[in-house]
Protein backbone atom coordinates (compact mmCIF):
# COMPACT_ATOMS: atom_id res chain seq x y z
CA UNK A 1 0.00 0.00 0.00
CA UNK A 2 1.91 3.35 -1.01
CA UNK A 3 -0.76 5.63 -0.12
CA UNK A 4 -3.55 6.73 2.17
CA UNK A 5 -6.34 4.49 3.02
CA UNK A 6 -10.10 4.78 3.78
CA UNK A 7 -10.73 2.60 7.11
CA UNK A 8 -13.45 0.72 6.30
CA UNK A 9 -14.11 -0.77 2.59
CA UNK A 10 -18.06 0.48 1.13
CA UNK A 11 -20.60 -1.76 -0.15
CA UNK A 12 -22.01 -1.79 -3.83
CA UNK A 13 -24.85 -3.91 -4.46
CA UNK A 14 -24.83 -4.40 -8.18
CA UNK A 15 -24.41 -6.92 -11.04
CA UNK A 16 -21.68 -7.53 -13.56
CA UNK A 17 -24.25 -7.30 -16.44
CA UNK A 18 -25.02 -3.67 -15.43
CA UNK A 19 -22.73 -1.35 -17.17
CA UNK A 20 -23.62 0.98 -14.46
CA UNK A 21 -22.34 -1.31 -11.84
CA UNK A 22 -18.85 -1.53 -14.38
CA UNK A 23 -18.46 1.98 -14.10
CA UNK A 24 -18.89 1.88 -9.97
CA UNK A 25 -16.36 -0.30 -9.99
CA UNK A 26 -13.39 1.16 -12.11
CA UNK A 27 -13.99 4.69 -10.49
CA UNK A 28 -13.43 3.25 -6.79
CA UNK A 29 -10.44 1.32 -8.74
CA UNK A 30 -9.21 4.74 -9.82
CA UNK A 31 -9.32 6.51 -6.72
CA UNK A 32 -7.72 3.86 -4.39
CA UNK A 33 -11.20 2.38 -2.57
CA UNK A 34 -11.93 -0.96 -1.69
CA UNK A 35 -14.88 -2.14 -2.22
CA UNK A 36 -17.22 -5.09 -0.94
CA UNK A 37 -19.23 -6.05 -4.17
CA UNK A 38 -22.76 -7.38 -3.21
CA UNK A 39 -24.42 -9.41 -5.97
CA UNK A 40 -28.18 -8.50 -6.15
CA UNK A 41 -30.27 -11.60 -6.41
CA UNK A 42 -33.12 -10.31 -6.69
CA UNK A 43 -35.01 -6.52 -6.81
CA UNK A 44 -35.86 -6.59 -2.79
CA UNK A 45 -31.98 -6.38 -1.92
CA UNK A 46 -32.00 -2.96 -3.44
CA UNK A 47 -35.72 -1.85 -3.24
CA UNK A 48 -34.89 -1.07 0.36
CA UNK A 49 -32.09 1.18 -0.05
CA UNK A 50 -32.78 3.14 -2.86
CA UNK A 51 -36.19 4.98 -4.13
CA UNK A 52 -35.28 4.26 -7.49
CA UNK A 53 -35.65 0.84 -7.17
CA UNK A 54 -32.28 0.23 -9.43
CA UNK A 55 -28.75 -0.91 -9.14
CA UNK A 56 -26.22 -0.08 -8.40
CA UNK A 57 -26.39 1.09 -4.39
CA UNK A 58 -23.69 2.67 -2.38
CA UNK A 59 -23.74 1.85 1.32
CA UNK A 60 -20.55 3.42 3.11
CA UNK A 61 -21.37 3.35 6.74
CA UNK A 62 -24.44 5.22 7.60
CA UNK A 63 -24.43 6.43 4.25
CA UNK A 64 -26.39 5.33 1.29
CA UNK A 65 -26.40 6.64 -2.42
CA UNK A 66 -28.20 5.56 -5.30
CA UNK A 67 -27.76 6.83 -8.93
CA UNK A 68 -24.88 6.51 -11.05
CA UNK A 69 -24.06 9.83 -11.44
CA UNK A 70 -23.89 10.79 -7.64
CA UNK A 71 -22.25 7.25 -6.61
CA UNK A 72 -19.07 8.36 -8.94
CA UNK A 73 -19.30 11.70 -7.27
CA UNK A 74 -19.14 10.27 -3.96
CA UNK A 75 -16.39 7.86 -5.16
CA UNK A 76 -14.56 10.66 -6.70
CA UNK A 77 -14.83 12.73 -3.86
CA UNK A 78 -14.13 10.20 -1.41
CA UNK A 79 -10.90 8.51 -2.49
CA UNK A 80 -7.46 10.08 -3.49
CA UNK A 81 -5.82 11.37 -6.60
CA UNK A 82 -6.70 13.88 -8.75
CA UNK A 83 -10.55 14.44 -9.54
CA UNK A 84 -11.96 12.71 -12.28
CA UNK A 85 -13.91 16.16 -13.05
CA UNK A 86 -11.66 18.23 -14.69
CA UNK A 87 -11.29 22.06 -12.95
CA UNK A 88 -11.32 23.54 -16.44
CA UNK A 89 -14.62 24.86 -16.87
CA UNK A 90 -14.18 24.08 -20.57
CA UNK A 91 -12.64 20.76 -20.82
CA UNK A 92 -15.00 20.12 -17.86
CA UNK A 93 -18.27 20.95 -20.44
CA UNK A 94 -16.44 18.80 -22.69
CA UNK A 95 -16.43 15.57 -20.19
CA UNK A 96 -20.17 16.22 -19.60
CA UNK A 97 -20.96 16.33 -23.01
CA UNK A 98 -19.11 12.54 -23.60
CA UNK A 99 -20.52 11.10 -20.76
CA UNK A 100 -23.90 11.84 -21.41
CA UNK A 101 -23.20 10.46 -25.42
CA UNK A 102 -22.36 7.14 -23.35
CA UNK A 103 -24.75 6.96 -21.06
CA UNK A 104 -27.73 7.99 -23.31
CA UNK A 105 -26.82 6.54 -26.70
CA UNK A 106 -23.76 4.08 -26.19
CA UNK A 107 -24.87 2.34 -22.83
CA UNK A 108 -28.46 0.90 -23.97
CA UNK A 109 -26.93 -0.06 -27.47
CA UNK A 110 -24.42 -2.53 -25.45
CA UNK A 111 -26.81 -3.47 -22.85
CA UNK A 112 -28.84 -4.78 -26.02
CA UNK A 113 -26.19 -5.96 -28.13
CA UNK A 114 -24.80 -8.66 -25.56
CA UNK A 115 -28.21 -10.20 -25.32
CA UNK A 116 -28.72 -10.19 -28.87
CA UNK A 117 -29.98 -6.72 -29.64
CA UNK A 118 -28.58 -3.27 -30.02
CA UNK A 119 -28.56 -0.84 -33.54
CA UNK A 120 -25.16 -1.50 -34.57
CA UNK A 121 -25.49 1.29 -37.31
CA UNK A 122 -26.34 3.84 -34.59
CA UNK A 123 -23.14 2.38 -32.11
CA UNK A 124 -20.93 2.30 -35.80
CA UNK A 125 -21.96 6.34 -35.91
CA UNK A 126 -21.39 6.73 -31.99
CA UNK A 127 -17.25 5.26 -31.93
CA UNK A 128 -17.09 7.06 -35.59
CA UNK A 129 -17.83 10.15 -33.38
CA UNK A 130 -15.50 9.31 -30.79
CA UNK A 131 -12.21 8.42 -33.12
CA UNK A 132 -13.07 12.22 -34.50
CA UNK A 133 -13.26 13.28 -31.32
CA UNK A 134 -9.94 11.97 -30.20
CA UNK A 135 -8.35 13.42 -33.58
CA UNK A 136 -8.70 16.76 -32.70
CA UNK A 137 -5.65 18.16 -33.01
CA UNK A 138 -5.76 20.82 -29.67
CA UNK A 139 -6.16 17.09 -27.53
CA UNK A 140 -3.34 16.87 -25.75
CA UNK A 141 -2.84 13.46 -23.70
CA UNK A 142 -4.21 9.89 -24.33
CA UNK A 143 -8.02 10.10 -22.73
CA UNK A 144 -11.20 11.61 -24.04
CA UNK A 145 -10.41 15.05 -22.28
CA UNK A 146 -6.95 14.76 -21.88
CA UNK A 147 -6.00 13.31 -18.47
CA UNK A 148 -8.11 10.36 -17.34
CA UNK A 149 -11.76 11.45 -16.64
CA UNK A 150 -15.02 10.31 -15.66
CA UNK A 151 -15.79 10.60 -19.81
CA UNK A 152 -13.49 7.62 -19.88
CA UNK A 153 -15.03 5.63 -17.02
CA UNK A 154 -18.43 6.34 -19.35
CA UNK A 155 -17.33 4.93 -22.26
CA UNK A 156 -15.02 2.10 -21.07
CA UNK A 157 -17.45 0.73 -19.41
CA UNK A 158 -19.33 0.73 -22.20
CA UNK A 159 -16.55 -0.35 -24.05
CA UNK A 160 -15.62 -3.06 -22.18
CA UNK A 161 -19.55 -4.97 -22.22
CA UNK A 162 -19.18 -4.38 -26.20
CA UNK A 163 -15.68 -6.47 -26.21
CA UNK A 164 -17.68 -8.78 -24.26
CA UNK A 165 -20.22 -9.28 -26.85
CA UNK A 166 -17.47 -9.91 -29.41
CA UNK A 167 -17.90 -6.69 -31.42
CA UNK A 168 -14.42 -5.65 -30.92
CA UNK A 169 -14.09 -4.12 -34.30
CA UNK A 170 -16.22 -0.90 -32.99
CA UNK A 171 -12.32 -0.32 -31.44
CA UNK A 172 -10.40 -2.40 -33.75
CA UNK A 173 -11.29 -0.78 -37.10
CA UNK A 174 -10.50 2.63 -35.23
CA UNK A 175 -7.15 3.56 -35.03
CA UNK A 176 -7.40 5.97 -32.50
CA UNK A 177 -10.51 4.46 -30.64
CA UNK A 178 -8.06 1.47 -30.17
CA UNK A 179 -5.10 3.60 -29.24
CA UNK A 180 -7.75 4.85 -26.45
CA UNK A 181 -8.58 1.89 -25.63
CA UNK A 182 -5.14 0.47 -24.88
CA UNK A 183 -4.77 3.47 -22.84
CA UNK A 184 -7.61 2.83 -20.73
CA UNK A 185 -6.31 -0.96 -20.22
CA UNK A 186 -3.00 -0.04 -19.57
CA UNK A 187 -3.49 3.25 -17.37
CA UNK A 188 -2.33 2.94 -13.53
CA UNK A 189 -4.44 4.46 -10.85
CA UNK A 190 -3.90 7.96 -10.03
CA UNK A 191 -4.49 7.57 -6.35
CA UNK A 192 -1.24 5.81 -6.53
CA UNK A 193 -2.57 2.61 -5.57
CA UNK A 194 -0.70 -0.32 -7.58
CA UNK A 195 -3.52 -0.99 -9.35
CA UNK A 196 -4.81 -0.98 -13.04
CA UNK A 197 -8.81 0.38 -12.79
CA UNK A 198 -9.45 -1.59 -15.80
CA UNK A 199 -8.73 -4.59 -14.59
CA UNK A 200 -11.65 -4.40 -11.69
CA UNK A 201 -14.14 -3.87 -14.85
CA UNK A 202 -16.21 -7.17 -15.05
CA UNK A 203 -14.14 -9.57 -17.32
CA UNK A 204 -16.43 -12.04 -19.59
CA UNK A 205 -16.31 -14.51 -17.51
CA UNK A 206 -17.76 -12.54 -14.25
CA UNK A 207 -20.59 -11.55 -16.51
CA UNK A 208 -21.82 -15.24 -18.07
CA UNK A 209 -21.47 -16.25 -14.81
CA UNK A 210 -23.31 -13.55 -13.01
CA UNK A 211 -19.71 -13.27 -10.69
CA UNK A 212 -19.42 -9.79 -8.90
CA UNK A 213 -15.54 -9.23 -7.65
CA UNK A 214 -14.52 -6.85 -4.92
CA UNK A 215 -11.95 -3.99 -5.10
CA UNK A 216 -9.62 -5.11 -3.15
CA UNK A 217 -6.81 -2.42 -2.20
CA UNK A 218 -5.99 -1.96 1.23
CA UNK A 219 -8.95 -3.45 3.54
CA UNK A 220 -10.50 -6.55 1.89
CA UNK B 1 -51.83 -11.76 -17.46
CA UNK B 2 -49.52 -9.36 -18.65
CA UNK B 3 -45.66 -8.33 -18.01
CA UNK B 4 -43.93 -5.02 -17.79
CA UNK B 5 -40.97 -4.11 -18.48
CA UNK B 6 -38.68 -1.21 -16.87
CA UNK B 7 -35.86 0.22 -18.94
CA UNK B 8 -34.81 2.48 -15.97
CA UNK B 9 -34.53 -0.48 -13.53
CA UNK B 10 -33.03 -3.00 -16.36
CA UNK B 11 -29.40 -4.48 -16.04
CA UNK B 12 -29.35 -6.52 -18.56
CA UNK B 13 -28.56 -9.74 -16.79
CA UNK B 14 -30.10 -11.30 -20.12
CA UNK B 15 -31.91 -14.49 -17.74
CA UNK B 16 -35.40 -13.60 -19.55
CA UNK B 17 -34.21 -14.17 -22.74
CA UNK B 18 -32.40 -16.98 -22.18
CA UNK B 19 -35.14 -18.55 -19.67
CA UNK B 20 -37.98 -17.99 -22.54
CA UNK B 21 -36.55 -16.58 -25.72
CA UNK B 22 -39.84 -17.58 -26.99
CA UNK B 23 -41.48 -14.89 -24.93
CA UNK B 24 -38.69 -11.87 -24.41
CA UNK B 25 -36.90 -11.29 -27.36
CA UNK B 26 -35.04 -8.25 -29.04
CA UNK B 27 -36.43 -7.31 -32.38
CA UNK B 28 -34.63 -4.61 -35.05
CA UNK B 29 -33.17 -3.58 -31.21
CA UNK B 30 -36.53 -3.21 -29.44
CA UNK B 31 -37.18 -5.23 -26.41
CA UNK B 32 -40.22 -7.34 -27.19
CA UNK B 33 -42.53 -9.42 -24.54
CA UNK B 34 -44.88 -12.68 -25.87
CA UNK B 35 -46.56 -13.41 -22.99
CA UNK B 36 -48.70 -16.21 -25.09
CA UNK B 37 -45.57 -17.94 -26.64
CA UNK B 38 -45.19 -19.98 -23.40
CA UNK B 39 -47.08 -21.60 -20.59
CA UNK B 40 -47.98 -19.21 -17.97
CA UNK B 41 -46.16 -21.18 -14.86
CA UNK B 42 -43.00 -20.63 -17.51
CA UNK B 43 -43.30 -16.85 -17.70
CA UNK B 44 -43.66 -16.74 -14.17
CA UNK B 45 -40.88 -18.35 -13.08
CA UNK B 46 -38.52 -16.40 -15.32
CA UNK B 47 -40.05 -13.46 -14.20
CA UNK B 48 -39.19 -14.13 -10.51
CA UNK B 49 -35.60 -14.95 -11.97
CA UNK B 50 -35.08 -11.12 -13.02
CA UNK B 51 -32.31 -9.96 -10.54
CA UNK B 52 -33.79 -6.55 -10.92
CA UNK B 53 -37.61 -6.43 -11.16
CA UNK B 54 -37.81 -4.36 -14.11
CA UNK B 55 -39.83 -7.41 -15.32
CA UNK B 56 -43.42 -7.63 -13.04
CA UNK B 57 -46.24 -9.63 -13.72
CA UNK B 58 -49.46 -7.72 -14.04
CA UNK B 59 -52.48 -9.55 -13.14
Amino acid sequence: MIGDKLATAMNLFGHPSCINTAKCLQTAGEKGIDVEANLIQGPDDVRSMSPLGSAPVLKDLDNVVYGTGAILSYLDDKGFGPSLVPRNGVVRAQMYQWAHLATDYVQEQAAATRTGGGDRELLTKLYDMLEEKLQDPRKRGDFLCGEFSLADIHWSACTNMLMHAGVSDLVDSRGKVKGWWEAVKSHPSTSKEKLTPYSVLPTKEDVDSGQLRNVAINVL
Amino acid sequence: MKVTWDENVCIHAGKCVSGAPEVFKVEDGQFKIDVAAAPEDKVRAVVAECPSGALEIQE
